[in-house]
């Protein structure tokens, strides 16, 4: 489980996220809605540890973030950054390795391992190419592989099993259509697995095929939380984003479909 | 794409660092037969003229040359990766120019404060050790905040820092005599003429303090070249590793630039190429830098010996004069590549 409660942060005199609450079960799937520099990737930020908040508090499984061991966070929690920096010449295989930093399970087991995920993600043909020569979406593929390896199995740490938590920010942003399918099936899975997920996406469609908490920030600050027949219901999102939408029922899944009017 | 396997490449690597090391040996101003290489391991008789070169001038040089070469090379695969800039240099954060000013400063001014020599090492090399290490401190302290250490502002800082250095440096000659001046200009091209037993068990201690420690950071050293956060997701202290990698590089650069003077470009190139080789995982990187390191300036070290016998030519300037066009070309060929 995953929560935060009344936490503020700011860079400079800029506030990023005013006092925002949030609490993620185990099992959800929660789509970060809002316009460009609402705040979705500082709070995720926030949520995953990485910046401290002025105020507030951050449990992960009951517990301060950081008074878990960096070790033991990263068994527990994975982050999908926006953007990778990578640029030196590893092999597919090395850069999804490094989701098995913080496992002492022998090579063996973690290239084991390497292949699911990499089958996962449909880029095991990919294992010994060059990094640095992909393209964006299959760097983006890779990424999200190495991500889910760190957080692939159950996790036991100080002889508990403990919930897992799984971050992604804009992980469908290069994606091709077949692959965001892929992705999608992914979080469902992950979620059925009790992962805990957070997302955070531009394209409102996957957030309501997949989420079951849809999450919409405008400024730094929460403007409307709920399922997505809720945020549809509210219109709430039509004047957050400043444009006129139209919602239809999908012919065969029966969810909502959300279109430019 | 990696041109040879890890393990492939450390037994050429080790091969060729025997083969040089013999071949150093032999070589000089005076050319000695392999034959009495035979004859020094196997028999405790009368040592000959020739015996006596290698035990107490080439032996030692070409140990020390190895040290030194392993240490700058693995340094310099550690800056790298930390500053996740596979061109980055020990240089940059400024422990070079920093060694240079401490060690003009004592050359200068050392004889009205210090007795000549303290534990045996020379004053000027404890000056360097200090200066570059109080220089690679205050480019940490200029580039960290709460927020944790910028990259980019310790490559600024590291410029600055350099600067500042170089102008006191020019500030020591500018008061120096002719005496002086000549120690510092030789002193900064980099020398191995001096070796002794003293400064090879110094430099074991340092290389094997590294080759201690640093594997261990190999996998964070990994995760850094992710990014600075994802290495944090990946349950890396960063800012710790950060502190670490600075003191153990300025130390290693320190202590080498305090033995040898500014051998530049060592640090830079080899991991470069270990990395072509190979490919960039540290576990496999930093040992085979720290072989290629030594070997190149065994190498060095030979041809500075031979090329104008019986003088000398720095071993900085070979250094530079091998390495530079050899650069130059692995430039040229990636351009145009995504990473460089």
């Amino acid at each position: 489980m995953l929560s935060v409660q009344s936490a503020s942060l700011s860079s400079g005199k800029i506030l990023r996220v005013n006092n925002m609450s949030l609490t993620c079960e185990p099992g959800s799937i929660t789509a970060l809605l809002g316009p460009n520099g609402a705040g979705k990737t500082s709070l995720l930020k926030l949520l995953s540890g990485e910046l401290t908040a002025d105020c507030g508090e951050l449990l992960l499984n009951d517990r301060q973030i950081h008074d878990w061991k960096p070790k033991e966070r990263a068994k527990m929690l994975a982050c999908l950054p926006q953007q990778s920096t990578l640029n030196f010449p590893f092999t597919v295989q090395e850069v999804v390795l490094m989701g098995r930093i913080p496992y002492d399970t022998g090579a063996i087991y973690d290239r084991e391992i390497v292949r699911q995920v990499l089958d996962a993600v449909d880029s095991w043909h990919l294992v010994d190419r060059n990094y640095t020569e992909l393209s964006g979406g299959e760097k983006q593929r890779i990424q999200l592989a190495r991500v889910l390896a760190q957080v692939w199995q159950s996790c036991e740490v100080e002889g508990q099993t403990r919930s897992r938590v799984l971050l992604l920010d804009e992980p469908s942003s290069s994606l091709d259509i077949a692959h965001q399918q892929l992705l999608q099936n992914i979080v469902l899975d992950m979620s059925q697995q009790d992962v805990v997920v957070i997302i955070v996406v531009h394209d409102l469609n996957f957030a309501f095929s997949c989420a079951n908490q849809l999450v919409l920030m405008s400024d730094g600050q929460l403007v409307a939380q709920g399922t997505p027949k809720q945020m549809m219901a509210n219109n709430v999102l039509q004047d957050v984003f400043g444009v006129k939408l139209e919602y239809i029922d999908h012919p065969t899944t029966g969810k909502p479909v959300v279109m430019l009017n | 794409m990696r041109l040879m396997l890890p393990k492939t490449c450390f037994v050429l690597l080790i091969i060729l660092s025997v083969i040089a090391a013999i071949v150093g040996l032999l070589i000089g101003p005076v050319q000695i037969s392999p034959s009495v290489l035979f004859e020094l391991i196997s028999s405790d008789e009368l040592r000959s003229r020739d015996q006596m070169i290698i035990e107490s001038i080439r032996l030692p040089r070409m140990l020390l040359s190895f040290l030194i070469g392993a240490v700058l090379a693995t340094c310099g695969a550690v800056m790298q990766g930390l500053f996740r800039n596979s061109l980055a240099d020990p240089s940059l954060i400024g422990v070079s120019a920093g060694a240079s000013a401490g060690a003009s400063f004592i050359i200068v001014f050392g004889s009205l404060l210090f007795p000549s020599s303290v534990l045996g090492l020379s004053v000027v090399s404890i000056g360097a050790f200090v200066g570059g290490l109080v220089a690679a401190w205050i480019v940490y302290r200029l580039a960290s905040s709460n927020e944790g250490t910028s990259v980019a502002t310790m490559l600024l800082a590291g410029i600055a820092i350099s600067a500042l250095a170089g102008a006191l440096n020019q500030l020591f000659s500018f008061l120096a005599d002719n005496d002086m001046l000549r120690r510092i200009s030789l002193w900064q091209m980099g020398s191995l003429e001096s070796a002794d037993w003293q400064q090879i068990s110094y430099c074991i201690v340092v290389f094997g303090l590294l080759m201690i420690l640093l594997p261990r950071e190999s996998r964070a050293l990994n995760a850094m070249l992710l990014g600075e956060s994802e290495a944090r997701h990946l349950g890396v202290g960063v800012e710790w590793l950060k502190r670490r990698l600075i003191i153990y590089t300025s130390l290693g650069v320190g202590v080498a630039v305090s033995v040898a003077g500014t051998i530049a470009f060592v640090g830079l190139v080899v991991p470069h190429l270990i990395r072509l080789l190979i490919g960039p995982d540290h576990r496999h990187l930093l040992p085979a830098s720290a072989l290629m390191g030594g070997l190149l300036l065994v190498c060095a070290d030979a041809v500075s010996r031979v090329v104008v016998a019986p003088a000398e030519l720095p071993i900085g300037v070979v250094t530079a004069i091998l390495g530079v066009p050899f650069f130059i070309s692995i430039l040229v060929r990636q351009r145009g590549r995504v990473y460089a």
